[in-house]
């Protein structure tokens, strides 16, 4: 079997990571899989391997399609590319569309879409499968493909772990995200100086917002100032997974968490991955991660507007995690986000091996 | 807690919703709302409609006429500064006296700044004389590559205290104003 997933943006970030992973996963079980992005914002310079990763344009994506001979094409969220991956008319592809937003804006466009030209819908989670239900017709289906997640890079360095943190050393906290709406940067910054107001010196690492605008990030900075943690707050626009992975890692051992802001979530791997590591989570109680996350004494579970429940878990932080509670995470995640289930729910979607 | 969170909370709502309202009015600035606005205008058919098709002829007529009455010629410069391996580089309008007689790129344009230093070329030093969020935005993912980042204010320049206090913190080596 031939497929390509396609996806307008370019960018270092969850959906263009998933890509990989199930490229990799796909090609593995002896599917060919390609990627095309519409727009390279800042991905293709960090592909060690571009073999089968296209980049262009609409017309580039009409011609790779008509070219390529795909079984099907997986459309992620870019309705302009849900035509012109059917192919030819002499050669039509099975298109599928897999919808990764939960965005209100972000979802508009399935008002627009003719579900009858479509193979199929994939969603990774149960969650925003209930959420296109509504926006689709009754009798669309839709399949539940679970993202993959790396436990290989994204592990707890375990002599790290075992080195003693002790009061009064200093914490770092981690947020990751784009700087906007969606993900509430600007409460991440708010609780940095909360943070900083418990524990006295603090670093918060924001990781992300490479593409921001550069409005928001003369805001970023203006805000951080305004809040008086200029020197607490240490901005890295993008990062590669394994810096990602000693940046998680180095927050778990100095008692520290990743702070999770986002108003809403489609499954939350930057959670999912900082957990891997071993680094709690102190996030806002998102129906999504009710799903993904087992009750753990690594997930603290808050509403993210309000300030006291906020406190209260970074208070309850240890200095160190559990082990065995990292690794009954990990176990749990490793089960159900595996490049394994992920290839089964794919077969299963495509309907092949049956 | 002492501190009344819920009013930076408030203010955080209150930026997010005025960067909403620019978002806003940047969609309605856009090309394709000003285009979508006369056709939706032009229905039900009538003597609007026939108005729009004069309306799109000027309009395509305004828009080439003002692509082809500009000749650009790319500079050369930018390129040959992200082309370049050199060791040190200041951004800013002046070397300064202790750099004179080493080799050095130096540049006080953001864009080009950005280009060299998103190219991550070979670990080098970034001279500060400058602030802006181009190389704010920067400096952490630079210095994880091995970048030492000197921050030399120029006397002549007054700068953002945002930016200020974020580039002290951040710089491996602040070299102090001569006025200060």
């Amino acid at each position: 079997m031939k497929l390509l997933y396609a996806y307008r943006y370019g960018i270092i970030g969850g959906v263009s990571t998933q890509l990989m992973f199930r490229r990799k996963a796909l090609n593995d079980a002896g599917i060919c899989c390609e990627l095309f992005f519409s727009q390279d914002n800042g991905l293709k310079q960090v592909l060690s391997d571009r073999d089968g990763i296209h980049f262009g344009t609409d017309v580039i994506f009409s011609q790779i399609v008509n070219k390529g001979k795909y079984d099907a094409v997986v459309v992620i969220d870019s309705p302009e590319l849900l035509s012109p991956a059917r192919g030819p008319i002499y050669r039509r592809s099975l298109v599928y569309l897999d919808v990764h937003t939960t965005t209100n804006t972000g979802l508009a466009y399935l008002a627009d879409i003719v579900p009858n030209r479509l193979a199929g819908v994939m969603v990774p989670t149960h969650y925003s499968s209930n959420l296109i239900s509504r926006l689709l017709p009754v009798n669309s289906y839709v399949s539940i493909l679970p993202n993959i997640i790396d436990a290989n890079i994204f592990s707890e360095k375990n002599d790290s772990l075992n080195a003693c943190v002790k009061e009064g050393d200093l914490r770092e906290f981690i947020w990751v995200g784009k700087l906007d709406h969606h993900k509430n940067w600007r409460l991440a910054l708010v609780y940095a100086s909360m943070l900083r107001e418990m524990f006295g010196d603090i670093i918060f690492h924001v990781v992300g917002g490479y593409t921001a605008p550069p409005s928001q990030a003369e805001a970023f900075f203006q805000l951080a100032y305004r809040l008086g943690v200029s020197s607490n707050v240490s901005w890295l626009d993008r990062a590669e997974n394994i810096s990602l992975s000693s940046l998680y890692s180095k927050c778990a051992n100095s008692g520290g968490a990743m702070l999770v802001t986002s108003r809403d979530e489609s499954f939350g791997m930057a959670a999912a991955e900082a957990l891997l590591c071993g680094c709690p989570l102190i996030a806002n109680d998102l129906p999504v991660f009710r799903e993904v996350f087992p009750d753990s004494t690594l997930v603290h579970r808050v509403d993210i507007w309000k300030p006291d429940q906020v406190a209260a878990a970074a208070e309850a932080l240890p200095y160190k995690p559990n082990l065995d509670d990292v690794r009954d995470m990990r176990a749990h995640l490793i089960k159900h986000y595996s490049a394994e289930s992920f290839v089964k729910a794919f077969k299963s979607a495509m309907k092949i091996d049956r | 807690m002492s501190t009344n969170w819920n009013s930076y909370l408030i203010e955080a709502l209150r930026g997010d919703i005025c960067s909403r309202e620019a978002e806003l009015e940047s969609i309605r600035n856009s090309l394709r709302y000003r285009l979508g606005g006369w056709v939706i205008e032009a229905l039900p058919l009538g003597k609007k409609t026939f108005l729009l098709f004069f309306k799109l002829i000027a309009f395509y007529f305004k828009r080439r006429y003002r692509v082809i009455s500009k000749t650009v010629v790319p500079s050369k410069e930018p390129l040959n500064i992200i082309n370049s391996n050199a060791f040190t580089v200041v951004y800013g309008q002046e070397i300064p006296e202790y750099l004179q007689n080493s080799e050095i790129l130096i540049t006080d344009i953001a864009s080009v700044l950005s280009g060299l230093l998103d190219a991550m070329k070979p670990q080098g030093v970034l001279v500060v004389r400058q602030l802006d969020q181009d190389v704010l935005r920067r400096i952490v993912r630079i210095r994880n590559n091995g970048w030492r980042v000197v921050w030399h204010p120029d006397d002549f320049i007054e700068y953002d205290p945002a930016f200020m206090a974020y580039i002290i913190a951040h710089a491996d080596e602040c070299i102090e104003s001569s006025s200060i």
